[in-house]
């Protein structure tokens, strides 16, 4: 799935593959491979406050977080000063946000998440051969990189850095305005978040940034349904839930904006972690039965005596009163309940724990038989390996895709870069107000690219076969199309 | 008195010819000065179209009698108060039609007053240099003309001046905004060239912003390309000296506007040459080109409308006349046998309607694409053209960025709207090409020629006919581009594309998708787009590019079949579109 790796109360220090620096970085790029183009990497990450440090020479207060933290205090003036500069050049022309600057050698992604608040992310560009027929000389390769997947990768950088932390301004808020909290608050997040993200493998699915949802009937839907309802019912503490199997939202009470900002958080850090955890408890401790709880967030035992409180804080954002919940996340094999508890002054007690152990196991066993038969009985077609496919549904951020299967082959990558600029093309469109289209792109290498965009929802499909013409490639999307989207999004 | 002088530098030039295409900054109320000096005979003495002697000597005497004054307001424009010169013209000039037009222009001509000293001390160096002598001559040319206006401003009426220069500051600010697209020139110190819209003196903190922002960025060894923002972009170019920097609103996609920026580029450079503008700057860095350039602005002006309207310009290709091929040899060898004996003479074109009718060359010198554009904009855009036949300096950046050719331009007839110009590399050479104009015309009327092309253009044939006859009604508009000539043809704009704006929206949508297509990696070849407007198909081959409009409901695989069609169409018609060997001067 995703790249991007959470930061948790949990995090452990494990296999960090990557130096967050960027020389290092380089170096080693063109030391090893000389005739492969660099990838991606980031620059700086810096977080600034207009409103702060206005007087002269105190400019610095309006830096909240910058990255490399090492960095000169006259560059990291300058980086603001030069992001301020530009903010300010181009409101001169339309009110319309900064979103991006590009140089020969990097690009600058620009962000006002909050009012006064600007987040700027700016990356290295590829270097090295334009192609590979052309082996002399090297060259930035700006034409490689399509900037709306990194301006996604920044727009989740806030909103998971707000799951956490909780909307900036309201930190300040809370301090009288004094910066010293939300500075500390910023590095501790963002220190960790930044080592685990991995620019060079962000594609289309960052900019989509959906939520990928479980094809269901009828009445496994409602089953599904009346199961959630029965737990928020019977613990009238839990305010909001979301129920998943295998990676795949089934039911959810939230808005869909922070049902994909907690769906990324759970799928792609807490439970791979959670694997990993019983992975390693099995394996090392020696051949001793450890009793795992089915708890991914919670106490480590229930039998425990001497219990602390371990599940993470998250705030919700667009629900009638937002602020921080209990993220409590169970675990029946696939099954997967979050539950969304008040956070107020007393932590949670070892008895909840106890009461929803006992009332979920059974009754999410019984569901997951019948999701299980339900699936048997539908089994998704496979495709040709030749094509993929990404949905994406702007209304409920429903996505589905098959592009990872052929992912790190050049070939296959060019092509999902052109599924972005296809996607650029549509938005562009939309923008226009031409809200349906479909188009087809022949590259050189002889591979088609599909887009279909209509009724709020964008279809792309990468095709790498050779020699069709227009007409067999056109049957191909449609029967793709037939195939990948039957009723899967009755339940929306 | 510096004035003084320059005006006597008029009345006893040697003989030399003012050039039209830089003198149409003055503007309507000065309209008769656009009459161009035409040297009759190899003596010393210019000789005046009788319309013009008359201003000449008033021009003369208001100069002389103002030059305090006119030297007094110039220094406030430039310093104090910027705009006061502006609207103080406006002012004074009640009978004036267009206002804006006017104070525009004159902004710059305040500054070049101001510089009389240092025109001096440039007049030596450039001779010092060997430059480009011409280059001088504009100058001093736009000087003597444009004091005239200024002269005759007087000091009471400045107070009254002000308060209406800060009326209109405010709504040219919001009308300023509204914008659609802006380019902007200036130095690499800062100082402002050109606006595209307002006068450069109010915007001089912008131009100081964009001026920072470059060099910030160039501080860390990098270059500033690009700015993104909502549907908007903005556009740097850096050229040695000069910064180009354009802005759209209009979701156009940066190699557009690099293309367009690309394009004022050589114009700056087609009125002054690199070598002009590049020793300008080594001596002193914060020049103002304006200095130079004033009167260049309205062919900037033209030039990006042209370039956001004409196909062929933004698919870097020629555009023909369409005509039948016999009709077109006739033309060409009545040139060529005119013109054969003359030395030096590297290119004959006939334009008409923004496309060529001809083009004879010189043996190894092919015509750019861009270097006929600025040909063809100079045409359209100086009105001045059109009274007598006129000589004048242009440099063609793809034939020697560092040297002028000289034009003999003249239009036809009175009766006929095509214009002939004549580029050689020999200054002294108009008389001869004057009389080989007199030939061509001759030959023209006696082959018939001449009226032939004036039917041509009054009653281009359909090409809605032809598509018709083939069965391609359902293909609603194309751009076709040879490969290998650079020819494009393009049908003519038709309903649903009639209106400006619908036309626009059109380009915006060839011209963001093929510059896609080419910019992506790997490059796109086909391209298939459909919407409820229309589908849109553009296909780069290696023989051509065509980039076509189909009716939204037509199947995918018929929309190819037609475009085939149409395709082997205009191959075989060839001939009629292009002139498919360019003959040898």
């Amino acid at each position: 799935m995703s790249v991007l790796r959470f930061s948790s109360a949990i995090f452990e220090t494990c296999d960090v593959h990557y130096v967050f620096d960027p020389a290092f970085r380089r170096l080693e790029d063109e030391s090893m491979t000389q005739r492969q183009p660099s990838k991606v990497s980031p620059k700086n990450f810096f977080i600034y406050n207009v409103c702060y440090g206005e007087t002269e020479g105190q400019e610095e207060e309006k830096i909240l977080f910058f990255h490399p933290r090492d960095t000169n205090v006259d560059v990291k003036m300058r980086e603001v000063g030069l992001s301020e500069a530009i903010v300010k050049f181009a409101e001169n022309f339309d009110a319309a946000e900064c979103d991006a600057v590009h140089t020969k050698k990097t690009r600058k992604l620009f962000l006002q998440p909050e009012p006064n608040f600007w987040m700027i992310m700016t990356i290295h560009l590829p270097f090295g051969p334009r192609s590979s027929e052309v082996l002399e000389g090297s060259d930035y390769l700006g034409g490689d990189v399509e900037t709306a997947v990194y301006q996604a990768v920044l727009k989740q950088a806030y909103s998971t850095a707000r799951l956490f932390i909780g909307p900036f301004q309201s930190i300040l808020d809370a301090n009288n305005g004094d910066t010293t909290v939300l500075k500390k608050k910023l590095d501790d997040f963002f220190k960790r978040y930044l080592l685990d993200l991995r620019l060079a493998d962000c594609d289309i699915l960052n900019v989509f940034d959906g939520v990928q949802f479980l094809p269901l009937d009828r009445t496994t839907f409602l089953r599904s349904q009346c199961f959630v309802n029965l737990v928020e019912a019977t613990f009238p503490v839990v305010s909001h839930s979301l129920l998943m199997y295998d990676g795949n939202l089934v039911w959810s009470g939230l808005n869909p904006e922070d049902v994909k900002v907690v769906y990324r958080y759970v799928c792609n850090s807490l439970l791979p972690k959670h694997l990993k955890a019983n992975y390693l408890a099995k394996m090392g401790s020696s051949g001793s039965n450890v009793r795992l709880t089915r708890f991914v967030t919670g106490p480590d035992s229930l039998v425990d005596l001497v219990y602390s409180d371990k599940t993470p804080k998250v705030y919700l954002d667009k629900i009638q009163r937002p602020g921080f919940f209990h993220l409590v996340v169970y675990k029946v094999h696939d099954l997967v309940i979050c539950l969304f508890l008040p956070k107020n002054k007393d932590p949670l007690r070892l008895e909840l724990y106890r009461q929803l152990d006992v009332f979920l196991n059974e009754r999410m066993s019984e569901l997951i038989t019948e999701i299980k038969s339900y699936r048997k009985s539908a089994p998704e077609q496979t495709e040709a390996p030749d094509t993929r496919y990404v949905y994406f549904n702007t209304m409920n951020l429903a996505t589905k895709d098959s592009l990872r299967e052929r992912k790190g082959n050049p070939s296959s990558d060019a092509l999902v870069r052109a599924l972005v600029r296809l996607h650029n093309h549509n938005v562009n469109l939309s923008k226009e107000g031409c809200l349906s289209s479909e188009t087809f792109m022949r590259m050189s290498t002889d591979h088609w690219v599909i887009g279909r965009m209509s009724n709020f929802r964008q279809f792309y499909i990468a095709v790498e076969r050779k020699k069709l013409s227009l007409q067999e490639v056109d049957d191909v999307a449609k029967r793709i199309c037939e195939n990948k989207l039957k009723g899967i999004f009755f339940h929306v | 008195m510096p004035v003084g002088e320059l005006t006597s530098t008029l009345a006893n030039a040697p003989g030399y010819e003012i050039d039209p295409s830089r003198v149409p900054a003055v503007t309507p109320a000065e309209i008769s000065t656009e009459v161009p000096l035409k040297s009759s005979d190899l003596g010393n003495s210019a000789e005046l179209p009788t319309e013009a002697t008359s201003l000449e000597i008033k021009s003369c005497s208001s100069s002389a009698t103002f030059t305090m004054p006119a030297a007094d307001v110039s220094l406030v424009t430039s310093s104090v108060l910027p705009g006061l010169g502006s609207s103080s013209i406006n002012a004074l000039s009640a009978n004036t039609e267009e206002p804006s037009e006017l104070s525009e222009s004159n902004t710059p001509s305040a500054v070049g007053m101001n510089g009389d000293d240092e025109s001096g001390s440039h007049k030596d160096n450039f001779e010092g240099r060997g430059c480009e002598r011409a280059a001088l001559n504009d100058f001093k040319a736009n000087v003597i003309i444009e004091a005239e206006p200024k002269a005759s401003e007087s000091n009471q009426e400045k107070d009254l001046v002000v308060e209406e220069s800060d009326l209109r500051d405010s709504i040219e600010t919001e009308a300023w905004r509204g914008e659609q697209r802006h380019v902007f020139v200036l130095s690499s110190s800062g100082k402002p060239v050109y606006s595209r819209h307002g006068s450069e003196d109010k915007l001089v903190t912008l131009f100081g912003v964009m001026q920072a922002l470059v060099s910030i960025v160039e501080d860390s060894d990098d270059k500033i390309e690009s700015i993104h923002f909502g549907k908007n972009v903005i556009v740097f170019q850096v050229r040695g000296p000069i910064i180009l920097v354009a802005v759209s609103k209009k979701n156009d996609s940066v190699l557009f506007c690099n293309n367009q920026l690309t394009y004022v580029y050589n114009q700056i450079v087609s009125v002054l040459t690199l070598k002009t503008v590049t020793s300008i700057f080594e001596r002193r860095q914060n020049y103002d080109l304006r200095r130079l350039l004033a009167g260049s602005e309205r062919l900037i002006d033209h030039l990006l409308q042209f370039y956001e309207t004409e196909p062929s310009i933004f698919m870097n290709g020629i555009s023909y006349i369409p005509m039948p091929s016999a009709h077109r040899e006739s033309v060409s060898s009545a040139i060529v046998s005119a013109c054969s004996k003359i030395k030096n003479l590297v290119y004959a074109v006939l334009v008409a309607n923004n496309k060529l009718i001809s083009l004879a060359r010189k043996r190894g010198y092919s015509m750019s694409p861009s270097d006929l554009h600025l040909i063809l904009n100079m045409v359209a855009a100086s009105e001045s053209l059109k009274t007598a036949e006129s000589w004048t300096p242009i440099c063609l950046p793809n034939f020697n960025i560092d040297g002028f050719l000289y034009a003999h331009v003249s239009y036809m007839a009175d009766d006929c709207p095509a214009c002939l110009l004549l580029l050689t590399v020999d200054q002294e050479q108009f008389f001869q090409l004057s009389e080989a104009k007199m030939k061509i015309t001759e030959k023209l009327v006696k082959n018939k020629s001449m009226t032939f092309i004036n039917e041509v253009l009054k009653a281009p044939p359909s090409l809605w006919m032809s598509l018709h006859a083939l069965g391609l009604s359902k293909i609603r508009h194309f751009i076709y581009k040879c490969r290998k000539t650079s020819i494009v043809v393009s049908s003519p704009l038709s309903p649903p594309y009639s209106t400006t704006e619908e036309a626009n929206a059109l380009f915006t949508k060839y011209q963001t998708l093929y510059s896609s297509m080419i910019h992506s990696n790997p490059q796109i070849h086909t391209l298939f787009q459909t919407s409820a407007e229309e589908s849109v198909v553009c296909l780069l081959t290696e023989k051509y590019e065509i980039l076509v409009a189909v009716e939204p409901m037509v199947k995918k695989q018929l929309a190819l079949d037609m475009i085939t069609k149409l395709c082997q169409w205009v191959q075989s018609e060839e001939d009629r579109f292009f002139l498919s060997s360019v003959p040898y001067l």
